[in-house]
C-alpha cells in the first residue's frame, strides 16, 4: 500500500488535480472580473426590476421611471466601481422594493401630498386606480390575500419581489456557467493548457511533478502555525465587501504552471499532434469549467490519502513533525 | 482537601475542560446562508416561549444591560433567543416593548425584526439542525447558535435608536457605561478561532468550539468602499486597538456589518465622505455567512470566518465605565 501511496502515479492525480484547481482559479478571477467591468449583477437586477414594474402606467408616467426616481431608490445610486454606468445597484432589499412600491402605488390614489405613513385602504385605493397594467393586477391579487393588514401587503409584496429574484438567481448562474464554459475555452488554448500533454510531462519529469505537489500541499495544509489564515475566504477587491472568494491562485503557484502550459516547444505544423490537442483541451475545458470548489475538494482528499501513506518515513524526519501533526489534527477536528 | 474532594476535582477539571473545548455542530439549509449572507437583519414572527422581567445591569461581560427572551420561528427552525439591548434606558419605545414583551402570553407570537448572529457563545451538546422541531425553551437562555442581538423592531416598536449607542446605565446621563473587551483580547479570541465546514447540496455544517467575549471595543479603519447589502452597508477595514492604533489586530480587513439608518452607518458615511480617521466602536461578532458560502467539500478545516456588527459609535471621552466591585 505505501508503494501506491507514494508512487509516482499518485503524485502525478495530485499535479493534474492542482493543474485544473488553479486553472478553475483563474476563470473565476476573469469571470468576476467581468461581471464587475460589464455590471453583470446591476443588469441582471434591473432586467428583474424591469420584468416585475414594466408596462404599467401611472397618473403622472411610467411606473418604471417613478420606481427609480423614488427617494429610496435614488438613494442608492452612487458611482461606485461596481456598478453601472447609470449607477443601477446592485443590489436591493426586498424591504425598500416594498416600500417604494407601496409609497408609488398610494400615490396612485391621488394622495401626492401625504402626511404620515400610508394606510392599506390609501394602498389599495391606489392600486386599483392605477391605469390598467401588470403592476396594478399584481398589487390588486397580493392586497386580497393580506385581509385589510398593511404589514401582510408588505409581506406579499416583499416575497413577490423575492421569487422573482429566486428566477433571476437561477438566470444569473445559468449565464454565469455559459461565461465561465466561454472564459475556460479561451483560457485553455491561449495557455495551451492540454490535459494529455501536462500528463505526459509530469510522468516524465519528476522535478516539475515534485514542485506541483509541494505547492499542492501548501494550499491544502490546514494546520499551520503561523497566522492560521489559510483558507479564509479573501476580498479581492476592497471596494466589494460582498463577495469573497476563496484564496486565489498566487504568484508561486502560477509559477509552478509555466512548464506545464504555453506554445513554447509546439510545433503546430505537426499535423498528427492535432487529434490529441483537441481532446487535451476539451478535458481541460470540462474540468475547469467544474469549478475551483470541485478540485478544491477532491485535491484535500487526495493529499490526506497522499499524507496516510506517508506517515512512517516521515517519522524519520523531525522536519516533518509539524505536517504530520497537522494531518492529525485535520482528521481529529473533523470527526 | 479532603482526597474525596481532591479526587473529585481531578475528576471534574478535565471533564470542564473537555467540555469548553468541545466542538458543536450547526447545521443551515444552503438557502438560507445564500438569503443571509449579505444581509444585515431578518424580519420573523417570534413564538414568544419565555423572557426576563428584568434587564440585566450593565457592567461587563454577561451585565451587559439586555433583556433576554427565547423563542421559536418558522423564518429561522432553530433554537433561538432575542435580546433587546439597552433596556434599562426605558425611553418610550424601549419601555412600550418591554411592556408588550412583559404582556405577551407565552407561545403567542410577535413581529420582530434585528440584527440576525450566529456566534457559538451557548451552544448545545448536540448538533443543532435547521428545520429540525424546536423543542419548546424551558427558560430565557436555552442553548442556542442563533439570536436576535439586537432587536430592532418589536411589535412595531421601532427600538433601533436605542440599540444602537453605546450601552447605558439607568439612563443616557448615567455615567455608568458597558465595559467591553479591549480589542486586543477580543480579537486574539476570534482569530484564533477554528472550523470545520461541510457543504452539501442542501446544507452547510459549522463545526466550531464554543466562544463568547461578546463585545469587543476598538478603532475601525476603513480599507476600502463601503458597499450597501440587502439590507445593511458593509465595509472592510483594519481593526485595532483604543491603546496601539498603530497595530492591527487582524491578519487581514475584517468584514464590518453597519445597520442601515442607524447612528454607526451615519458615522460610518460622515467618515467616508470627510475621508476621516478611524472609528471608536462597540462591535458584535457572527459568523460571517458570505465567507462561509465559499467554502466547499465535505471537511474543510478553516479559521472560523466571522465578522463584527457596529452597534455603537464611542466617543472618544465616554469610555466611563461601571467602577468594578
Amino acid at each position: 500500500m505505501g508503494g501506491l501511496f507514494n508512487s509516482a502515479v499518485l503524485d502525478l492525480a495530485i499535479g493534474i488535480i492542482f493543474v485544473y484547481l488553479l486553472m478553475a482559479l483563474i476563470c473565476t478571477t476573469i469571470n468576476e472580473w467581468l461581471a464587475g467591468l460589464l455590471g453583470a449583477r446591476a443588469k441582471t437586477l434591473a432586467n428583474a426590476i424591469g420584468q416585475l414594474l414594466d408596462n404599467q402606467k401611472t397618473p403622472t408616467g411610467e411606473f418604471l421611471s417613478e420606481f427609480y426616481s423614488h427617494p429610496l431608490i435614488a438613494g442608492m445610486k452612487s458611482p461606485t466601481r461596481m456598478e453601472t454606468s447609470k449607477g443601477h445597484p446592485s443590489y436591493l432589499s426586498a424591504r425598500t422594493f416594498a416600500m417604494a412600491v407601496m409609497d408609488l402605488a398610494a400615490k396612485g390614489s391621488g394622495n401626492k401630498e401625504r402626511i404620515g405613513a400610508i394606510t392599506f385602504r390609501q394602498l389599495e385605493e391606489g392600486a386599483k386606480a392605477l391605469p390598467p397594467g401588470d403592476v396594478g393586477n399584481a398589487l390588486l391579487a397580493l392586497l386580497q390575500n393580506a385581509e385589510g393588514d398593511l404589514q401582510a401587503a408588505q409581506k406579499n409584496i416583499e416575497d413577490w419581489f423575492d421569487d422573482a429574484m429566486e428566477r433571476v438567481s437561477g438566470w444569473y448562474k445559468r449565464k454565469t456557467q455559459i461565461v465561465t464554459v466561454i472564459v475556460a475555452t479561451l483560457l485553455t488554448i491561449c495557455t495551451n493548457a492540454d490535459t494529455l500533454r501536462t500528463g505526459e510531462t509530469l510522468w516524465k519529469n519528476p522535478t516539475v511533478r515534485s514542485a506541483l505537489v509541494e505547492q499542492a500541499k501548501a494550499r491544502t495544509e490546514t494546520a499551520k502555525e503561523a497566522s492560521g489564515v489559510e483558507n479564509r475566504a479573501e476580498y479581492p477587491d476592497k471596494d466589494d465587501p460582498l463577495n469573497p472568494v476563496i484564496k486565489p491562485a498566487t504568484k508561486d503557484e502560477l509559477s509552478a504552471l509555466k512548464p506545464l502550459l504555453g506554445w513554447q516547444d509546439v510545433n503546430v505544423r505537426e499535423g498528427n499532434e492535432w487529434p490529441s490537442r483537441v481532446l487535451g483541451w476539451f478535458l481541460s475545458i470540462t474540468a475547469i469549467s467544474l469549478g475551483a470548489p470541485f478540485w478544491f475538494d477532491l485535491l484535500q482528499k487526495v493529499m490526506s490519502i497522499r499524507s496516510t501513506g506517508q506517515k512512517p518515513e516521515k517519522s524519520e524526519d523531525s522536519s516533518s513533525g509539524r505536517q504530520k501533526t497537522g494531518a492529525d489534527t485535520g482528521g481529529g477536528g473533523a470527526q | 482537601m479532603t482526597p474525596h474532594r481532591k479526587s473529585l476535582a481531578l475528576f471534574c477539571v478535565p471533564l470542564l475542560i473537555v467540555s469548553t473545548l468541545q466542538a458543536e455542530t450547526l447545521t443551515l439549509s444552503k438557502k438560507f446562508v445564500q438569503d443571509n449572507k449579505n444581509r444585515a437583519t431578518i424580519d420573523l414572527k417570534l413564538e414568544l416561549d419565555a423572557h426576563l422581567n428584568t434587564p440585566h445591569k450593565v457592567g461587563a461581560g454577561g451585565d451587559d444591560g439586555d433583556v433576554h427572551m427565547a423563542g421559536r420561528s418558522d423564518q429561522v427552525r432553530l433554537p433561538m433567543v432575542a435580546e433587546i439591548i439597552n433596556a434599562g434606558i426605558a425611553d418610550k419605545p424601549v419601555k412600550d416593548s418591554i411592556g408588550l414583551m412583559k404582556a405577551t402570553p407565552d407561545g403567542a407570537t410577535i413581529d420582530a425584526s434585528g440584527v440576525w448572529r450566529i456566534w457559538f457563545e451557548h451552544p448545545s451538546k448536540g448538533t443543532q439542525i435547521q428545520g429540525k422541531k424546536v423543542p419548546v425553551p424551558a427558560n430565557t437562555n436555552p442553548d442556542h447558535v442563533f439570536e436576535i442581538h439586537p432587536i430592532t423592531k418589536f411589535g412595531g416598536f421601532d427600538i433601533a435608536d436605542a440599540s444602537f449607542v453605546h450601552i447605558l446605565g439607568k439612563s443616557k446621563n448615567d455615567s455608568c457605561s458597558y465595559h467591553a473587551y479591549p480589542a486586543a483580547k477580543a480579537f486574539g479570541e476570534y482569530e484564533n478561532q477554528k472550523a470545520t465546514i461541510s457543504v452539501t447540496s442542501t446544507s452547510v455544517s459549522i463545526t466550531a468550539k464554543k466562544v463568547g467575549f461578546n463585545y469587543a471595543e476598538f478603532l475601525l479603519d476603513p480599507v476600502g468602499k463601503s458597499k450597501p447589502g440587502t439590507d445593511g452597508i458593509f465595509v472592510l477595514a483594519d481593526v485595532f486597538d483604543v491603546s496601539d492604533p498603530e497595530t492591527p489586530m487582524t491578519s487581514s480587513p475584517r468584514r464590518m456589518v453597519f445597520v442601515s439608518g442607524t447612528k454607526p452607518a451615519d458615522a460610518l458615511k460622515e467618515l467616508e465622505k470627510n475621508k476621516g480617521g478611524p472609528l471608536h466602536v462597540l462591535g458584535i461578532p457572527r459568523v460571517n455567512l458570505a465567507e462561509v458560502a465559499q467554502v466547499s467539500g465535505t471537511q474543510t478545516d478553516v479559521p472560523l470566518p466571522y465578522e463584527m456588527i457596529v452597534v455603537a459609535v464611542l466617543a472618544d471621552d465616554e469610555a466611563q465605565f461601571c467602577p468594578s466591585k
